[in-house]
């Protein structure tokens, strides 16, 4: 096929650059500039803006954010796994219909679900309405909580870790469970010193589709913190909407690194490009 | 006499309403070659699993050293299994594979295995001041395991291929660390399930001697699984030829080979004529509207019976010398012989002869009276 | 507990102690027990969300934190409320122009790719992951920074426009990512059969290639459907004009609390939708398996 279709790729070499990589160019430009908006006719060259970086606003926003990343991310680890595993082990002779099942809530808008979820968790609510026609009285009252914010999250992407674990776990050939049966080793140690080293992948692609916009999203905190909780997304949406786009810039030029931090790593880790999808 | 170490008493397998195994019985011996030959779909890596454990037959009890285990664990049993795809872990190289089985057993099985006394006795040797604590046991166990791999490496001929990946080994060498990280665990019995499927001729036929003088030397039973009867004929004490879940016949090579029971066996193993005849009386038969002397069997007289005539038992000899004669109709040229197809009395015989003959040609055959094998007609035929 | 065999009781059977294990029961069920709790607790953490929209759409008080009577009066209201079904509408366009050229442009990308040297592959499938790994906000700040530099030339360029490419942008890697698998799999000679036989290079590329990979394009192609119907943040920022998709109504809808409860009753019917949808893909392939068995 080589010949013949290689200049395909070609369009989308340039589509690439222009969308993706200018537009970073332009923000790392703007992150050294003063102007107003996109007008740069009265630029100026400055460091100003790299010392926002330090402000304990901004640092605290980053700490922020790798906090609910991180433990959102493990969460869905724990969970998620057992879900995955679970499904994996079963005897359901449809495993395409659990896949269904995981998938179906992402089906619905996003900001809808979390709108719901915020409703639920303020004390007075339609189910704790209804609960208390039927006589059951019970109330939760975390709107604007941290842990708000972390149930939001995990709600939100555990169906990306399920799915992702779920599908290394397929790949496993299952003579190798066999094997490592015939040579002794319990179900429980089968799991530990075979299947879960062979499942790594899929975690980790997983974590990735976690803890990406975990950290880098501001419509969950923003409306399950209710504005009490500043991520580094809600810092850069403001900064936009403030027309700020040098100090905005910056910090998206700083996540993006971090981003591309994380990728390289991955493929460091995992050489045959198996783990991204 | 030797000790069985399996017994397999009436066992019975199905899948999806098809019976796989039907009514199975069999005792398998220490330190034996034995082959379970047959056809795809004959039940017989059926039976390899349901020894190891992964499948639990129907009906009937499988029975090793004595002890019914049906409802025993693979991990649990003193088999070791080859696969047939050798199911090498990936994440480990060579030797941590090897060591796989042995390594991850639990503390007691490992003293169990090594001998607790003697794993005492030679910490003691080894650490004359140091008190013998469960941590300095373990360290032993631990050089132990290393030895055996090492033993093991070089029992199938792996050395300096130690700390390879799986993946950057070429098949017969990941079937010999399939091989390795089996035997090293010392079980009583070996489960082979069809493991030179996936080599080239050469070196499947080298693992024959391979196979056949390790198990020699190690003097534990070998349990083999092929479809190709030469294989089995090689390596084997004892054959088991299989088919539809049922044994058509137990015997060692030669017996398979010079005296099959049935139709099925005859066909399987080795080429073979198969003719209608009548046994006329004793060392008479006729066949091929031929009566000829024939030796070594009682039946009823006048009884129908099969005569098998294997293609090199045929004598081709001149056409005043031969008592049938026949028309070639093909003479393929097959390296060491031709194979020679004729007509006599209308029907085809297979030939192998060392001459050349032509096409079109008459042929005249002679067989010796004591390489004539009679089978009993089954109801149905 | 020990089964018994009749008609073998001579023999011993054998216990899984002698061999140096241990039964575990207990543990076992312990750890059977916690699981399940943990299972059920992540599905209930996944679907009180859908459910609750649910509620909200039978739910005839305006009031989200009170149920007043079951009604379906909302259903039918979807299709009254102006803004609503505009931005309904305006989600649908995009989502299905957006969907339909990034599948046909990211197979033929794809398809390029495919024919790559290992170099030039890995520096494209770096590229390609940027759009998928990127942070939202930083892509949609991205584009609109690049968009807006191109407003000289094109002064009413925010719009439908800019959302429609921004949609294909970030759904194209999707559909890459389905369809490179696929074509690695494929039989390398079935190209060259094509040929062989007198056909020529695209018409081959159509008639033998893409049915080979359709499973590939279609799973790229409803991955991508899904993302960039749902989309919000890269949609807020590359839109202009007031060309608001559904999120971007939500968003704004809650910020000024003027959220219809209709927006709920479309959300369920596209649920109820999708499922329908999934059982009767589900039991078409079940069908077809069935007739090849047979």
């Amino acid at each position: 096929m080589n010949k013949y279709f290689k200049k395909l790729a070609i369009p989308y070499f340039v589509w690439l650059y222009v969308l993706a990589i200018i537009p970073f160019v332009i923000m790392v430009i703007l992150s050294f500039v003063n102007n107003e908006g996109l007008d740069f006719s009265k630029a100026i060259f400055t460091l100003d803006n790299f010392g926002y970086l330090t402000t304990s606003s901004t640092v605290i926003a980053f700490m922020n954010s790798l906090f609910y990343a991180v433990i959102a991310t493990l969460t869905c680890i724990v969970i998620g796994y057992m879900v995955a595993y679970a499904i994996f082990r079963s005897h359901f002779k449809n495993k395409f219909l659990v896949m269904t099942i995981l998938i179906l809530p992402m089906w619905s808008n996003m900001l809808l679900r979390i709108e719901a979820l915020k409703n639920i968790m303020e004390p007075h609510n339609i189910i704790t309405d209804i609960l208390s026609k039927l006589g059951i009285h019970v109330s939760l009252d975390i709107a604007g909580t941290p842990l708000a914010v972390i149930i939001g999250l995990i709600s939100t992407y555990i169906p990306f870790m399920i799915l992702s674990i779920y599908t290394a776990l397929e790949k496993i050939d299952y003579s190798l469970e066999e094997a490592a049966l015939d040579l002794g080793l319990t179900e429980t140690k089968k799991f530990w010193k075979v299947i879960f080293p062979l499942s790594t992948k899929g975690i980790v692609s997983g974590s990735i589709m976690v803890f990406l916009p975990c950290m880098s999203g501001f419509a969950i905190p923003e409306i399950l913190g209710q504005g009490n909780i500043l991520l580094i997304g809600n810092v850069i949406d403001q900064h936009f909407r403030n027309m700020n786009y040098n100090l905005g810039s910056l910090l998206a030029v700083v996540i993006l690194i971090i981003i591309l931090g994380a990728i390289f790593l991955v493929s460091k880790f995992d050489k045959e490009g198996e783990t991204l999808l | 006499m030797k000790k069985v170490l399996i017994d397999l008493k009436d066992i019975v397998k199905t899948f999806d309403g098809q019976t796989i195994v039907n009514h199975l019985n069999l005792q398998i011996y220490e330190n034996e070659f034995l082959t379970l030959l047959g056809p795809s779909g004959c039940g017989k890596t059926t039976t390899l699993r349901m020894i190891a454990g992964f499948e639990k037959p129907e009906a009937g009890v499988i029975i090793i050293d004595g002890k019914i285990v049906n409802d025993l664990p693979p991990y649990a049993r003193p088999v070791n299994t080859v696969f047939q795809r050798y199911a090498l872990f990936p994440h480990l190289n060579v030797i941590e594979n090897i060591v796989f089985g042995l390594k991850n057993s639990s503390y007691a099985s490992k003293l169990m295995f090594y001998g607790e006394d003697n794993l005492i006795k030679e910490a003691q040797d080894k650490y004359p001041n140091k008190k013998i604590t469960k941590h300095l046991l373990n360290k032993l166990i631990n050089e132990k395991i290393y030895q055996d791999a090492e033993y093991a490496i070089k029992l199938v001929n792996l050395q300096g291929l130690e700390y390879r990946k799986i993946n950057q080994l070429s098949g017969g060498q990941m079937q010999r660390v399939a091989l390795a990280r089996a035997i090293i665990n010392r079980p009583k019995i070996l489960l082979l399930d069809e493991p030179l499927a996936a080599l080239d001729l050469k070196l499947r036929q080298n693992m024959h001697y391979e196979l056949k003088e390790m198990q020699r030397r190690l003097g534990i039973t070998f349990i083999f699984v092929t479809h190709d009867q030469e294989e089995a004929m090689t390596m084997s004490d004892r054959i088991v030829v299989m088919n539809d879940g049922v044994i058509q016949q137990l015997g060692t090579p030669k017996e398979i080979y010079n005296e099959p029971v049935n139709r099925f066996v005859a066909d399987f193993i080795g080429e073979s004529n198969i003719i209608r005849g009548k046994y006329i009386k004793e060392n008479e038969i006729e066949v091929l509207n031929k009566r000829i002397p024939c030796v070594g069997y009682k039946f009823a007289e006048n009884e129908i019976v099969d005569v098998v005539i294997r293609p090199e038992d045929w004598d081709v000899v001149s056409l005043d010398k031969a008592v049938f004669v026949g028309k070639v109709i093909s003479s393929i040229f097959k390296g060491v012989h031709y194979e020679i197809i004729a007509k006599v009395e209308d029907v085809e015989l297979i030939i192998h002869t060392y001459e050349e003959v032509k096409v079109n040609d008459q042929i005249g055959l002679k067989v010796d009276p004591y390489e004539i094998h009679l089978m009993r007609v089954a109801q149905d035929e | 507990m020990i089964k018994q065999y009749p008609g073998y009781e001579q023999y011993e059977v054998a216990n899984i102690e002698d061999y140096g294990y241990k039964e575990h029961r207990l543990t076992k069920k312990i750890f059977k027990v916690f699981r399940a709790i943990v299972i059920i607790f992540a599905v209930f953490l996944m679907y009180i969300p859908i459910f609750t929209i649910f509620l909200q759409s039978i739910n005839s008080s305006t009031i989200t934190s009170e149920f007043g009577q079951i009604t379906f009066k909302w259903y039918a209201n979807i299709f009254d409320k102006g803004s609503l079904l505009t931005a309904i509408r305006n989600t649908v366009f995009i989502s299905i122009w957006a969907t339909l050229i990034s599948t046909v442009l990211g197979t033929l990308f794809a398809i390029g790719i495919s024919t790559l040297e290992r170099k030039a592959k890995r520096h494209i499938m770096l590229l390609n992951n940027i759009p998928l790994l990127n942070a939202d906000i930083v892509s949609g700040i991205g584009l609109m920074l690049i968009f807006s530099s191109l407003i000289h030339i094109f002064p009413y360029f925010f719009g439908w426009r800019t959302m429609l490419l921004a949609h294909i942008f970030f759904t194209l890697p999707y559909v890459v990512l389905s369809v490179l698998p696929k074509l690695r799999e494929l039989d390398p000679n079935l190209f060259e059969a094509s040929l062989d036989l007198g056909v020529k290079p695209y018409p081959s590329l159509y008639k033998v290639i893409i049915p080979a990979i359709k499973a590939g394009i279609f799973s790229g192609m409803i991955l991508a459907f899904t993302m960039s119907f749902d989309d919000f943040v890269i949609s807020y920022y590359t839109t202009g004009n007031g060309f608001d998709n559904l999120s971007i109504w939500i968003y704004s809808s809650m910020g000024r609390k003027s959220l219809s409860p209709s927006v709920y009753a479309f959300s369920t019917l596209v649920t109820i939708l999708f499922f329908i949808l999934l059982i009767i893909t589900n039991l078409l392939r079940g069908r077809k398996q069935y007739h090849e068995n047979h």
